[in-house]
């Protein structure tokens, strides 16, 4: 079988290990990179006083920016490991809830593989499952790989 | 990368089959041992399962080494424990894509698979065999008819799918709830 994986990364070391583990699979294929930054809600930033708003509103692009960039530069090196063992890789940030954001890009690829680490870097360290691998488990239309 | 054996977790379903194809093609690849694994659950009579994991091992030997095992009790529990035992580098499971009531009731082993497994795991939905092999896809029960007996029913799934559903959920619950006797085969 012709492998077109999608692999989700988040910066955890779980989704580095899918990463390596990816791109050791033969035959290589094809596969699309994804980063999913979710973006910052500020939700009752309307009733602070305007040169605050100003400040926080500044403090919170720059962050933005920042992890955009994280964001890039993880999965360029992802790219790379990739390209280096024979794949034909491309990369993507989006922006969004990443599970829905994972199960679009699957759908865009046509990808019949979905390679996710099995735990990120929110919520609890002893949880045994992340939200975003059980997620992708029940709802993902073709096949997941969890890598732990 | 060395996996030393790949491991595949039946329940001789459809959905499961494309499951071992991907299992079968992954040993291959990596000249590892093939694991094929039945766990028969607690209430339910598997008469037949030794017989089933020999055609099994038959259909899936070809250019592969593969060592079967039988086990009767908690499934996702079994699994993942011979996958320690043997040092397994991957388990490939199939998902029956239950939604709603009958995955709160019957529950997903895949998903119990990927929580407690020491190793990454490959689960294979059936709406992959859609997606990666128009050809060879199950064709859709006709309308008109059950979708798990494919009986005549205007429902989707005939009055007695549904009890059995139940009943199996029921018994299951109850089997589960009385303590000491877990694990122990019907």
């Amino acid at each position: 079988m012709a492998l077109r994986a999608v692999l989700g990364l988040d910066g955890s070391a779980h989704s580095r290990r899918a990463g390596s583990f990816l791109a050791a699979l033969k035959p290589a294929g094809r596969a699309r990179v994804v980063r999913v930054v979710e973006p910052i809600r500020l939700s009752s930033i309307g009733l602070l006083p305007a040169p605050v708003r100003v400040r926080i509103l500044g403090e919170a692009s720059r962050v933005a920016a920042a992890q955009r960039s994280a964001a890039r530069r993880e999965i360029e090196a992802a790219v790379a490991r990739l390209k280096r063992a024979g794949w034909r890789a491309t990369a993507e940030v989006r922006q969004g809830v990443p599970l829905d954001e994972l199960l679009k890009a699957v759908r865009a690829a046509r990808a019949n593989m979905l390679v996710v680490g099995a735990r990120g870097v929110g919520g609890v360290a002893r949880l045994l499952l992340g939200s975003v691998a059980n997620g992708a488990v029940r709802h993902a239309p073709c096949a997941v790989l969890v890598i732990r | 990368m060395n996996i030393r054996g790949v491991l595949f977790a039946t329940d001789f379903s459809l959905a499961s089959s494309q499951a071992g194809q991907m299992a079968r093609d992954m040993a291959r690849t990596y000249g590892a041992a093939l694991h094929v694994i039945h766990v028969v659950p607690p209430v339910t009579d598997a008469a037949d399962a030794s017989a089933k994991l020999e055609r099994l091992k038959a259909k899936l030997g070809n250019g592969v080494q593969v060592e079967t095992e039988l086990r009767t009790g908690r499934v996702a529990r079994h699994i993942v424990d011979y996958a320690r035992e043997h040092g397994i580098g991957l388990i490939v499971v199939g998902t029956h894509g239950r939604t709603g009531v009958s995955r709160v009731l019957l529950g997903s082993v895949a998903e119990a698979v990927v929580r407690l497994a020491p190793c990454p795991v490959l689960t294979v939905s059936p709406a992959t065999m859609v997606a990666s092999s128009p050809a060879t896809a199950p064709e859709a029960p006709p309308a008109g008819r059950c979708v798990v007996c494919a009986r005549e029913t205007e429902e989707l799934i005939c009055e007695a799918c549904r009890a059995k559903i139940r009943g199996e959920a029921l018994e299951h619950k109850v089997e589960e709830e009385r303590p000491g006797r877990r694990g122990l085969p019907a």
